[in-house]
């Protein structure tokens, strides 16, 4: 062994400081963002099926697809939604029996939806529509 | 060679809180820009505005920041930030929320070629800029352009830009609301 040459000590205790430094920010990085993100996330789908149910009932495509018995204004309105999003529209009557369903086109199944419900009337007769939306 | 070491590190950890500093200055600023649009955004489409016959009150009565003639309150000078005395709000609905009244938008887009400061001052946004575009369905798509629009369009040169989407109807239609807050 040489004695007198030069060299780099790392403590154990440095590299111990170290390591968990690196995961508290880790962990902290990791928990806190996308929080925030899922929170604005489910807002923004709040927000939008209620602006949907709105927007239906007043041109009156909600009770349209009930005495037309179709669903393709529903399906319409909802192809022209923001691209990202994923939504099915469920009309039921006062038994809440399902009458209608519209299913936007080309997306799958979550379980992390957002669901909104609004009533409506057909001449005397209530009506409610369910909404769920999610991000594809 | 220690001390080299340990200014590099040094160095690297000073760069590193910068960089995370003004990361969190920067997403805290883009969240509450956010936050006032989706604040501004709801109020337009979801309230009449008050008062609300807003829309029907001329050039004269949106020029009035001055005060009560008849008020003897010394502090009464205008509010300095050209909003009319008697405006509390801008609303456009008619009286149920994302129904919105026509002439109310005209309105808008009337007011904001001329009192665009004062818009932006009602709605809140005091420092940021706005611009609101309404897009009405035509049967088989939303147009590219605008039908209605107001506000500051001039957005390519925008720093950090806020879009909120909402729909809503004007005379039953469908219609997409962008809404763009930037500065």
């Amino acid at each position: 062994m040489e004695i007198g040459k030069k060299g780099i000590g790392f403590t154990l205790d440095a590299m111990f400081a170290l390591f968990i430094t690196m995961i508290f920010i880790s962990v902290a990085v990791y928990y806190l963002d996308p929080v925030s993100d899922s929170l604005y996330t489910r807002m923004y789908l709040n927000q939008l099926t209620q602006d949907s149910l709105n927007v239906l009932e007043d041109s009156y495509a909600l009770s349209n697809a009930v005495t037309s018995n179709s669903n393709i204004t529903l399906n319409e309105f909802q192809s022209e939604l923001d691209r990202n999003v994923c939504s099915t529209i469920y009309i039921y009557d006062q038994a809440t029996i399902l009458k209608l369903t519209s299913v936007r086109a080309g997306c799958g199944n979550s379980n992390n939806l957002i669901v909104t419900r609004r009533s409506f009337l057909v001449g005397y007769k209530p009506y409610f529509a369910r909404m769920e939306a999610w991000i594809k | 060679m220690a001390i080299g070491i340990f200014a590099i590190v040094l160095m690297g950890v000073g760069w590193s809180w910068d960089y995370v500093i003004d990361k969190t200055q920067e997403d805290s600023e883009t969240k509450s820009m956010e936050i006032l649009a989706k604040n501004s955004i709801t109020i337009l489409l979801e309230t009449s505005g008050a008062p609300s016959d807003w829309y029907l009150k001329d050039e004269e009565w949106f020029n009035d920041d001055e005060g009560d003639e008849d008020d003897d309150d010394d502090e009464d000078e205008g509010n300095g930030l050209n909003i009319p005395d008697n405006l509390e709000s801008i609303g456009l609905s008619v009286s149920y929320p994302s129904v919105l009244h026509k002439d109310k938008v005209v309105k808008l887009d009337e007011l904001s070629d001329t009192h665009y400061v004062m818009l932006r001052n009602v709605l809140g946004l005091r420092k940021y800029q706005f611009h609101i575009g309404f897009y009405i369905y035509d049967g088989d798509t939303y147009p590219n352009t605008p039908n209605y629009q107001a506000g500051n369009s001039s957005v390519g040169l925008a720093e950090r830009v806020v879009v909120v989407t909402r729909y809503a109807t004007i005379n039953s239609n469908w219609t997409r609301v962008n809404y763009k807050v930037w500065k």
